[in-house]
């Protein structure tokens, strides 16, 4: 059970953590990060030992969301320069018809 | 990148050459009767551009859509076809497409079209808001209640066929990816698709399986694919919360109309509407400034004839290969599609059918942790009174 609930929680902090990050910029991002470790662990129970992996983990979890959404938009930003480039060719991969 | 124009449409194109710009994704804006199916190759010249950053659409279409670059007054020349498993999908969609064309007038076809193939362009604007009054807008779009029907009735013909689980589950995991690429892959519809395999998946490993458990994993695997769907697609986050709502609050729903009959689905389809509705009615307000009020009266009709319309939709293209076939599958067709919008149309213009108000960000959130609140006192005072299964849609 306590595996069940450490993925459920995990999945939680990350989607967490990927929102958190995609609002405030990093410094604000960790600040806050620490703050959920404070309330997952007042909130999951820090006082028993058993259920101290879970505050851990959801803060863990947390920060790889952050740290991940932050690494993807800096990677998008990175596309190469097109200056100059005036044809292109390639292979259609879907249409979308815009709603009237 | 303006605001499209109705006489527009919008291709994808996955860049080959220059070979600096290979793997990255550029849009072109055709004519709205230009034809490029998928897979056919293109040489398009034109100002290779960003996406243009000062317009509001942009994050949505740069993020969402993964698009790097557009192709501003293009001119367009094919120069090949190349055959894909996607394009053989798309073949397969046009068919469909094709046939319901053939067959259909309007607001039936592009009612069809909408539900079955996820082509929304062509529904009219009205319908649609009336749909939205009606709390029903989930039949226009390839939701979670579309997938679950499938994986139902592909489940059956395939436990009939006598195949092995491991066999049952691969062959429903390629006609569902099939499924998806053919739609368009849709958040909402690959949020459903990859719970059912997990749900699946978990029942014929013989392990326990949780409603919230699968949910969150779910969502997880997509925001790790696509963190943008987050903050930016509303489809996402709307069939996140009706699904979380329905795993958190189905079971109090059911109590509260216990006085329901069961006879029809009756009991079950109110709750399950209401329990939907009870985490998605704040990002509705926020969104369009509406909530639907009808939508338990609009889902008792509409949700009884979706299983039928879905079904007769699908074996319509391997009914018209039969002399003599077709009409009988589209005649039934079409009554049920008339009845679906002509009881859209009387419930979504009853008098109080929608709730206009709209909430602001710090009133949504608000109301949020009013709600979350409220289902973890409920929650603890169900685990005080009863020991009954912790997780509601454990089975």
């Amino acid at each position: 059970m306590l595996a069940s609930t450490l993925a459920r929680r995990c999945a939680f902090g990350f989607l967490v953590g990927v929102g958190c990050a995609g609002i405030f910029p990093m410094s604000r991002f960790f600040a806050s990060a620490l703050g959920v470790f404070i309330l997952s662990a007042l909130f999951f129970g820090l006082g028993r030992l058993r259920n101290f992996a879970v505050p851990v983990c959801v803060i863990a979890a947390f920060s790889v969301g952050g740290i991940y959404v932050q690494w993807r938009k800096d990677l998008k930003l990175q596309a190469p320069e097109i200056a100059g480039i005036t044809a292109v060719s390639g292979e259609v991969r879907g249409v979308e018809v815009f709603p009237r | 990148m303006s605001k499209y124009s109705p006489d527009e449409k919008r291709i994808t194109l996955a860049i080959r050459e220059p070979l600096i710009l290979k793997r990255h994704t550029l849009s072109i804006r055709v004519g709205r009767y230009e034809s490029y199916p998928v897979g056919t190759v293109l040489r398009a010249s034109c100002d290779v551009a960003r996406p243009d950053s000062t317009k509001p659409s942009f994050e949505r279409i740069v993020f969402l859509k993964g698009i790097d670059y557009e192709c501003r007054y293009a001119d367009i020349a094919r120069v090949g076809f190349s055959p894909s498993f996607r394009g053989a999908v798309a073949v397969a969609s046009g068919r469909y497409a094709a046939l319901f064309n053939r067959e259909l007038h309007d607001p039936e076809n592009s009612l069809l079209q909408a539900m079955i193939l996820g082509k929304t362009g062509e529904f009219p604007k009205k319908l649609r808001d009336t749909f939205a009054r009606a709390g029903t807008a989930h039949i226009i779009s390839i939701s979670g209640m579309h997938m679950a029907l499938l994986v139902i009735v592909l489940e059956l013909v395939l436990v009939s066929l006598a195949l092995t689980p491991g066999a049952r589950l691969g062959v429903l995991t390629l006609l569902l990816t099939s499924y998806l690429i053919m739609v368009g892959s849709p958040a909402a519809a690959l949020r459903s698709m990859l719970m059912a395999i997990a749900f699946i998946a978990a029942k014929y490993a013989g392990r326990p399986y949780a409603g919230m458990h699968i949910l969150l994993l779910t969502a997880a695997a997509m925001v790790l694919t696509q963190p943008w769907i987050l903050s930016l697609d509303i489809g996402f986050q709307l069939s996140f919360l009706a699904m979380a709502g329905m795993a958190l609050t189905y079971e109090f729903w059911e109590r509260v109309f216990g006085w329901l009959p069961e006879t029809f689905l009756i009991r079950g389809t109110v709750a399950m509407t209401f329990a939907a509705q009870t985490l998605t009615w704040p990002l509705s307000a926020y969104y369009f400034q509406s909530v639907s009020a009808a939508a338990p009266v609009a889902n008792l009709f509409l949700v009884t004839l979706l299983a039928p319309t879905l079904i007769l939709s699908f074996i319509a293209v391997p009914a018209s290969f039969i002399p003599g076939a077709v009409p009988v599958v589209i005649w039934p067709l079409f009554f049920m599609l008339r009845a679906q919008i002509g009881l859209t149309e009387f419930v979504g213009n009853l008098p109080g059918a929608a709730l206009s108000f709209g909430l602001s960000v710090p009133t949504m959130l608000m109301s949020y942790l009013i709600l979350i609140a409220g289902i973890v006192l409920l929650k603890r005072f169900k685990r005080s009174t009863s020991s009954g299964s912790r997780y509601p849609l454990m089975h």
